[in-house]
């Protein structure tokens, strides 16, 4: 069951913005539903251009990187959503204790929110987030508070008329500002895409107009957010999202503006959609991708990837985990190494158990690649950057050090040891104390 | 303002007011000290008499009183002034003191008179008398100006006070009551001893004074005539303490040393005191085993429905309280308890029933208490074997022994790559300790095999450094490691598939009903929606518990370990949606709660998906077993006899039509349609010729598969024997032959092809059969060492060495033995002292 719980949770990637398909009423303000609270005063801080709450204590530990990480990122994305900026007000961000409270104030059902394994929500323009203290591997929250604004940001262009694939199609292209600029799938998205393309089992535009989070099975949903993320894209190239957002809002009419961006007639587009726009998209063909093209399972979560792996390799991981809980580092390596070089996925649990074996065993650069490589594949993997950080950090290498457990941070910032870590390298290097961007972004 | 001859005398007036006031106080005090030192010495004298005895310092405080009363009523009287002689007695002491009027008799009494002028008038009229003698005066003031001192008589006053406080601290001293030097006959006949604790009674004793710590001694005060008698009581060496004795001379023992008896004038002889401190209790239990007692034991016992015990408990003062304790995992149990003891020594057997307990580990003790103090026994470790504990142990040695066959792997895995055998692994094989308990059919049969392949590892790889053969070593290790880590997963959870389905029918039935509810045809808030809601928590839970046992590959350490514990603290996310399904009906939105359900179907079959998939890799290296695979061996060759079975009858009614259809006379007006059914009836037999090639190719592939799992095990040659090989053969052989047959339309020779080939595979079912029995007895035969299923069984696992247990048995007997009546007590004493040392 824990899986299950585990991969709604974690599936990070996945980002269910039921309320934006829901009227609500007016919901109550946070001060005041938090007043008189178990958690305590609700706290406040500011930025030139968005105002963070909180009412739980620990909670103050994201609180300036919400607010660093969100100016980055309205920085890069202020090109493009020039006309979105016509208010002079602090965009609110709203960090909430748990899933109870969250539940409370948005009106959507508890166990809607575990069911769908919603962690963020923009209702009545405020940027509503569960604290990533609830989450054992925490998940990508500064990442998905952007994800949050291009609603935000969408909203403040056009509040009406805009359909739910084209929100979170723009929501997803945009979400990686200010570090990722350009919108990337998962090998295992792209063998999801890949493999219901093959089996023309891809979702019609009809469909996508459908609240996702409503479709059959996890799985469509997540196929809805893909083709959603890639119609975007083939639209951006078109006229512009931002000028299709635009049109929508002047004509009032999805189907005017589809038109008049892509200069065909909307049955014309519908008739196309899957057969061209969607079949011409060039899906990567690696081993990885052709592999969840095959066997996909939608709730696969990044640790739950493992499970799809060969069974040999899967028996080696198993074995290997055995060696490693011997104490027999330099064979659990060997094993790992077997396992991995005859799976087609390789998850991060098992790169990270193979590098901790080869740092025992004095293998320092290899297990640093390894990890390296890790992180390259999943780089919501928080626990492999706690590892990198802790290797540079024992070579004496603190900048980089740094940034490694800025990853883990915007990941799972309440990971075990991860605060000491970062508290021991602000002594040792007193100039990190305030920094929360990674230095290529710094100001 | 106030002329000089006024602030003169006033002062002097002060200092002369201060100077009585100290006189007085000075005679006041010496009457208290006086009154003081008179009680002293009647209370002191009344100590002696037994008329006043006791009543000493009553007699103290009432003189001291008196005392007070005396002096305050005397001051009170004596000390004073009147406002008229305010000034007076200040000038009269000035005209005293004055050198001046001392060389000028006839101005004494002018300051008097002066005084008294301005006692009346502060201011006299300009012009007047007074004013003028005043003013005289003042001219005259330097001369007589003197400052008043206080007279010689206050000093002596001030020096008795001080030696009369002196004297009433050495009467004190004096008066302190010692030890009498004087000795007279006296002797302590008996004595009376109650015991610390609240209930305690007086005790006569008759020999010397002796008893624990805390406890009251009394004896008959003698008679001293007019005199009052006393206890003298020194402790430690310390201070001679004297006590008052009434009816009785009483006092509490605390530590050792002597006390004696008499007036303040003449004292008995010094008698010694012994006090001891309170021993704890003791208490021992013993296993009754036939004749001998077993103490402190560690017990296995299975499949027995008692035990016999005997307790033994005794203290220095008397026992209060007994019981007999089960302990598990920390919780108590009390067996029997004795609550109302007054004995210094018990026994008793009693039969402890072990009908109701579970399998475990527990400890059986007794725990006796005194009056203030409790003890517990040495336990008895009873290692209580039920079928859950003995899987519980069948699954640590089974992990232990997979722990050293890691290792085992490790070093072949280094071997491999180092590209020579390391020194460690020959130690390695030869330290495996193999259990004895595996008493169950697959791990025996596991046990025995990787005996078999240590062996195989030892000779190749060891002595023969066989280097090359070390990649089929591995995979052999490794095929037998992760069978059997599915054999445990199998030990601890039994037939997960039960669950699952029960599960998925659950689901079912709640998507029919889901159905229904849509439809309109059934109430959401029906009874039997709740049933089948606590029937699926019910599955859920016993499923979830069950795979949380799967075998776990890497895991994430790494997490936020709050949140974590937060998580498991909650119920299951599933189990809390069904409550909220539950909660959202009572509150009657309906409309939710099937929204709701339908969510929590669509969850319950991906959680049915991702089941599935560990159950098939743990059900993948189950099948790795070669055991296993003999049994799926023989499923499919009796799947194989079923399906030539079929393809008989299909020959046999082909063989009827055939013979039939050669039976008709040749009829040319029917020629065509006799030819027709002939190319039917060839059509046939192509037909069945290719299902029995299908066939073949079937037990082909099932045989291959077979020989593959096999590859490498130790009971290859044993499944894979020669005969066995012969059998497959003529079965091959046989199909080959009836397809020939059928090609041929020889309907007869095939049918006698397949009747070969079916006994042929029924034969070689038995086959596999056979050796797995032959395989499984001798497998028992080598944990019959073990646990004896069925029978009943007390093993003494751990107990005192056999010197202590004849000596134990030596003094049980010594203590059995008759002796007279008044010594029996102290004789069964004595040898139960003996036991518990």
């Amino acid at each position: 069951m824990n899986v299950i719980l585990k991969s709604f949770y974690s599936a990070s990637f996945i980002y269910f913005i039921v309320g934006m398909q829901i009227s609500f009423a007016a919901l109550p303000a946070f001060d005041d539903f938090f007043r008189n609270r178990e958690f305590g005063p609700v706290e406040t801080k500011e930025s030139e251009h968005f105002r963070v709450s909180w009412t739980h204590p620990k909670d103050a530990l994201i609180a300036d990187a919400v607010l660093v990480y969100l100016e980055a990122a309205r920085k890069t994305l202020a090109k493009d959503f020039e006309k979105a900026f016509w208010r002079d007000n602090k965009a609110p961000v709203e960090i909430f204790p748990n899933l109870e409270s969250f539940s409370e104030v948005s009106g959507l059902s508890l166990s809607r929110f575990r069911a769908t394994g919603t962690i963020a929500l923009t209702l009545e323009q405020r940027l509503m987030i569960l604290s990533p203290r609830n989450l054992p591997t925490g998940y990508s929250w500064a990442e998905t508070v952007v994800h949050e604004y291009i609603h935000y940001l969408i909203r403040e262009i056009a509040p009406q008329h805009i359909p739910i694939w084209l929100h979170e199609g723009v929501a997803q292209m945009y979400q990686g500002f200010p570090y990722s600029l350009a919108a990337q799938l998962k090998p295992a998205q792209w063998g999801l895409f890949e493999g219901r393309r093959r089996a023309n089992q891809l979702l019609s535009l009809e469909t996508l107009r459908e609240p996702f989070p409503m479709r059959e099975t996890p799985e469509e949903a997540e196929l809805a957010y893909i083709q959603a993320l890639l119609f975007a894209d083939w639209l951006n190239k078109q006229c512009g999202v931002i000028t299709l957002i635009v049109y929508m809002r002047d004509t009032k009419s999805e189907q005017k503006a589809l038109e008049q961006c892509t200069g065909e007639e909307m049955a014309k587009l519908e008739a196309r959609f899957i057969p061209a726009i969607m079949g011409e998209i060039q899906v990567p063909l690696d081993r990885e991708v052709a592999f969840f093209a095959r066997d996909f399972d939608a709730e696969s979560t990044i640790e739950s990837e493992g499970e799809l792996a060969k069974k040999e390799s899967q028996n080696w991981a198993l074995l290997s985990s055995e060696l490693f809980n011997q104490g027999r580092f330099r064979a659990s390596g060997i094993q790992m190494k077997k396992a991995l070089d005859s799976s087609p996925v390789k998850p991060p649990s098992w790169r990270r158990q193979l590098a901790i074996a080869l740092e025992k065993t004095g293998k320092d650069e290899e297990s640093l690649k390894v990890l390296k490589s890790a992180v390259e594949d999943y780089p919501h993997d928080a626990s492999s950057w706690f590892l990198i950080a802790s290797q540079k950090s024992k070579r004496n290498s603190l900048e980089e050090a740094w940034d490694a457990l800025l990853q883990a941070f915007y990941v799972n910032p309440f990971m075990d040891g991860l605060e000491e870590k970062m508290e021991q390298l602000r002594q040792q290097k007193p100039e990190l104390k305030n920094r929360f961007l990674l230095r290529d972004l710094r100001q | 303002m106030p002329g000089r001859l006024y602030r003169f005398l006033s002062r002097q007036n002060s200092r002369l007011h201060f100077y009585l006031l100290l006189t007085h106080v000075c005679i006041a005090a010496f009457i208290f000290f006086a009154f003081w030192s008179l009680g002293l010495i009647v209370s002191h004298y009344s100590a002696y008499l037994k008329l006043f005895a006791g009543s000493e310092q009553d007699l103290l405080r009432i003189f001291q009183a008196s005392g007070i009363g005396a002096a305050s009523y005397w001051f009170y009287k004596n000390f004073g002034f009147k406002k008229s002689n305010l000034f007076l007695a200040g000038a009269r002491e000035v005209e005293r003191q004055s050198s001046y009027f001392s060389s000028h008799p006839r101005q004494t009494s002018e300051l008097q008179v002066a005084a008294s002028i301005l006692h009346h008038q502060r201011f006299p009229r300009e012009g007047s008398f007074e004013a003028a003698h005043i003013e005289a005066l003042e001219k005259k003031l330097e001369l007589f100006r003197t400052e008043i001192l206080p007279r010689p008589q206050l000093a002596g006053l001030i020096a008795l006070v001080v030696f009369s406080l002196v004297g009433i601290s050495q009467m004190n001293r004096y008066f302190a009551y010692h030890l009498p030097a004087n000795i007279q006959a006296w002797q302590l006949k008996s004595y009376e001893i109650q015991l610390p604790y609240g209930e305690s009674k007086w005790q006569v004793q008759q020999s010397g004074v002796r008893g624990i710590k805390s406890s009251r001694i009394r004896f008959k005060a003698p008679d001293r005539g007019v005199f009052q008698t006393y206890l003298f009581v020194q402790e430690a060496f310390g201070r001679w303490q004297i006590k008052a004795c009434k009816d009785f001379c009483e006092w509490t023992l605390n530590q050792s040393g002597q006390f004696a008896v008499g007036s303040l004038f003449a004292r008995s002889a010094k008698f010694p005191i012994l006090v001891t401190a309170d021993e704890p209790p003791q208490a021992a239990l013993f296993l009754v085993d036939g004749e001998d007692l077993i103490p402190g034991a560690e017990l296995l016992v299975e499949n027995k429905e008692a035990l016999e015990m005997q307790s033994i408990a005794g203290d220095d003062v008397a026992l209060k309280e007994l019981s007999l304790i089960k302990r598990k995992d920390d919780k108590e149990e009390v067996l029997w308890a004795r609550t109302d003891l007054s004995e210094r020594a018990w026994r008793s057997t009693e039969t402890v029933s072990l009908l109701e307990w579970s399998g475990g580990v527990y400890e059986l003790f007794i725990r006796a208490k005194d009056h203030i103090q409790e003890t517990e026994s040495e336990p008895l470790v009873i290692m209580y074997a039920d079928e859950e504990f003995k899987r519980e142990q069948r699954i640590q040695s089974l992990r232990a022994l997979i722990g050293q066959w890691v290792n085992i792997l490790g070093d072949l895995l280094e071997s491999k790559e180092d590209g020579k055998v390391l020194s460690s692994l020959s130690s390695r094989i030869s330290s495996i300790e193999y259990p004895d308990n595996l008493n169950e059919e697959l791990p025996a049969v596991y046990v025995e095999e990787l005996k078999s392949l240590a062996e195989k590892i030892q000779i190749d790889l060891v002595i023969g450094q066989k280097v090359f053969l070390l990649p089929d070593y591995i995979a052999e290790v490794e095929k037998q490691l992760l069978y059997g880590l599915s054999l445990i997963f199998q030990q601890r959870v039994g037939d997960i598939r039960d669950s699952q389905e029960a599960l998925s029918d659950q689901r079912k039935g709640l998507m029919e009903l889901l159905d229904e509810l849509k439809a309109g045809g059934k109430q959401l808030n029906s009874e039997e929606l709740q049933k089948q809601f606590d029937e699926l928590m019910k599955r859920l839970q016993d499923l979830t518990s069950k795979v949380s046992e799967l075998p776990k590959g890497p895991q994430n350490e790494m997490l936020n370990r709050e949140a974590l514990e937060e998580q498991v603290s909650q119920a299951q996310s599933l189990e809390q949606q069904i409550q909220d399904i539950q909660r959202r009906l009572l509150e009657g939105d309906s409309e939710t709660a099937l929204k709701e359900l339908e969510s929590l179907l669509n969850q319950l079959s991906i959680l049915e998906k991702e089941i599935d998939r560990s159950l098939q890799q743990y059900q993948e290296n189950i099948d790795q077993g070669a055991f296993q695979s003999s049994e799926n061996f023989q499923k499919e060759l009796a799947d194989l006899q079923k399906k030539q079975e079929e393809l008989l009858k299909k020959t046999e009614t082909l063989k009827d039509q055939q013979e039939a259809l050669e039976k008709q006379p040749f009829d040319p007006a029917k020629f065509r349609e006799q030819a027709n059914d002939e190319k039917k009836l060839n059509e046939e037999f192509e037909k069945l010729a290719q299902e029995q090639e299908a066939l073949e190719n079937e037990f082909s592939e099932s045989v291959q598969r077979f020989d593959e799992k096999l590859q490498g095990s130790e009971w290859e040659s044993v499944f894979r024997s020669q005969q066995n090989q012969v059998d497959e053969e003529q079965v091959r052989s046989s199909m080959q032959d009836s397809e020939q047959g059928l090609q041929q339309n020889r309907a007869s020779a095939s049918i006698t092809e397949q009747n070969e080939v079916v006994e042929a595979l029924r034969q070689a079912q038995e086959n596999q059969q056979q050796i797995r029995q032959q395989i499984q007895k001798a497998a028992e035969q080598a944990a019959a060492q073990g646990l004896q299923r069925g029978n009943e069984k007390l093993e003494i696992v751990e107990s005192e060495g056999r010197g202590e247990k004849e000596r134990r048995r030596k003094i049980m007997n010594s203590r059995r033995q008759k002796v007279e009546d008044r010594f029996q007590e102290s004789h069964e004493r004595y040898f139960e002292e003996l036991l518990q040392r």
